[in-house]
């Protein structure tokens, strides 16, 4: 894929980022009073609500839904490789597979929890789940499901489903970045998939989980090898980070993540550390002319935008104090 | 006080003392009763003050936690994971008899589905504080399951208590005055009636002399 064929594409992304919220109006939501407050300065922005209607049912999740759907739609018309796009969608594309596996599994009416966000329209995912074969989805995809049903047909496990869609998710997305071959995009992934393990293991360690666990749960999909990092494990988080991850060009931000005592990871602080290493990422690359680099941005930036607007309105909903919402803010584009 | 609508004859006396003495047993018995639950009762409010400030305590403090995770997640993700629950908790209630209330006495199994694996939920579309926040609630269950026992134990007792109350007061303020208004009642007018006789029989023999 050449890059010029991003130009057109590249160019409405400045108008559409005009549309994302700026500083200014998160510190309007942070600082309002109360939920319609906030509520109230989010409906001069892009997200046409009727908030009497969210007031009373206090559903964020719809209009962030809508507004994600509209955009990623609208990306995929946009955008010359709709792959692009999947980087950031295929996390609801396995969301829904999960939903319609552990439907299969215990018959259940779960329908309410399909997301409508994906290449992929939620008929063919419902295919797959039911005939295990599919012609239009991705082979990756294919194997996944598969092999989720068979293991559970096997032992009877409905966690099946968990474990094998989220190792399939990175390994598709590793897929998808080999084949843009992106020096950019490769490296955000490696750092995504390469710290969500790091945070996997701190979350494991801290709930006492075995070494079998991490085996299960790890992805191998990322630039450091799963093997390396439990027995790196074995001594504690704190070890696998100085051991593998302090030649990485962003050891200097991972330091924040050590708590105080210096013998402990804040898992909090290292979610929040990932989404901000990804954030410089693409910060280098949003104001390429061509290539995929500020689709990816827009897509981060969006995706961030969605959870500082569920963030700001859960913690004004349920009088979350300022400070709180403050220190779990995710990058904001442009700033 | 209104004495009872019976007619006075020895009969009706010697039924009514019966009833009496029923009553006056029947009394305080049911004050004793009434004492022990009272005491028991006081015992139970404490402990279930006790542990309900504790659960509540708790349980704000995990909710709150769990909010601030709920709000960094798609709130249909964090419903996926908890979709298919990983454990099961069967209840089987016995009755404990205290004081003639029957009780339920709760036995909470929790079966964690003979799982294998350790795992509860995916870990990718969760974070740290969710798993905080989970583990918050999970520590919290049984104690919440056990104030829920003696919850139901204290309002059962409240309407024994109540019902108990109301009987002895009945007994005490309306049952027995009555019967004891009624056996004087009688008992004058049986003495009313034999010296009707006596002096009618004294009047017969003067007529005969």
């Amino acid at each position: 894929m050449q890059d010029t064929q991003y130009k057109g594409v590249n160019t409405l992304l400045r108008v559409y980022e005009t549309r994302l919220l700026t500083s200014e109006d998160y510190e309007k939501m942070i600082r309002a009073e109360d939920l319609k407050e906030a509520l109230e300065v989010l409906k001069s922005t892009e997200y046409h609500i009727n908030d009497s209607e969210i007031l009373e049912d206090k559903n964020f999740d719809a209009f962030l839904m809508h507004r994600l759907k509209d955009i990623y739609e609208e990306l995929y018309s946009v955008t010359p490789d709709s792959e692009l796009i999947q980087i950031y969608t295929l996390r609801y594309s396995y969301h829904n597979l999960k939903v319609l596996l552990k439907q299969r599994f215990k018959d259940l009416e779960l329908e309410h929890l399909l997301i409508p966000i994906g290449k992929y329209p939620l008929t063919t995912l419902r295919n797959l789940v039911n005939t295990e074969q599919s012609e239009e989805l991705n082979p990756i995809m294919v194997e996944a499901v598969q092999e989720a049903i068979a293991d559970y047909e096997i032992y009877g496990r409905i966690e099946a489903a968990d474990v094998f869609m989220d190792t399939y998710y990175y390994k598709h997305m590793r897929a998808i970045t080999n084949r843009l071959d992106n020096d950019t995009i490769t490296r955000m992934a490696d750092v995504m998939i390469d710290l969500d393990n790091l945070s996997t293991v701190v979350r494991s360690i801290n709930q006492g989980k075995s070494r079998s666990f991490l085996h299960t749960v790890l992805s191998s999909s990322g630039s450091i090898s799963k093997h390396a990092i439990i027995e790196a494990a074995d001594q504690g988080a704190v070890n696998v980070m100085q051991q593998l991850f302090l030649d990485k060009p962003y050891a200097k931000q991972l330091e924040a993540v050590l708590a105080d005592s210096k013998d402990s990871i804040n898992s909090m602080v290292l979610d929040k550390v990932i989404d901000e290493i990804i954030h410089e990422l693409m910060e280098e690359g949003k104001y390429q002319p061509f290539g995929p680099m500020p689709v990816m941005a827009f897509m981060f930036a969006i995706e961030k935008e969605v959870t500082n607007i569920r963030l700001i309105l859960v913690g004004k909903d349920n009088q979350i104090e300022e400070e709180i919402i403050r220190e779990r803010m995710r990058p904001i584009y442009g700033s | 006080m209104a004495r009872l609508n019976v007619k006075p004859t020895r009969m009706e006396l010697s039924n009514l003392k019966d009833r009496l003495a029923i009553s006056t047993r029947g009394h305080k018995l049911l004050k004793d009763k009434q004492d022990e639950l009272m005491r028991q009762f006081i015992d139970l409010i404490r402990e279930n003050n006790k542990l309900r400030d504790e659960v509540e305590k708790e349980l704000t403090e995990a909710m709150r936690a769990f909010v601030v995770a709920k709000s960094l997640l798609n709130e249909s993700f964090i419903e996926e994971l908890f979709a298919i629950p990983d454990k099961s908790v069967s209840l089987n209630i016995e009755e404990k008899n205290i004081m003639s209330v029957m009780v339920p006495e709760m036995n909470f199994s929790v079966n964690e589905d003979e799982k294998e694996s350790e795992m509860q939920y995916g870990l990718l579309n969760s974070n740290s504080e969710l798993d905080d926040s989970i583990d918050r609630i999970s520590n919290i269950l049984p104690k919440l399951l056990k104030l829920s026992e003696i919850e139901k134990t204290c309002q059962l007792m409240a309407d024994e208590i109540e019902k108990t109350r109301r009987r002895v007061n009945a007994l005490e303020y309306l049952k027995i005055p009555q019967l004891k208004e009624t056996i004087h009642y009688i008992q004058m007018k049986l003495e009313e009636n034999e010296r009707a006789s006596i002096t009618r029989i004294m009047k017969v023999k003067d007529m005969g002399t």
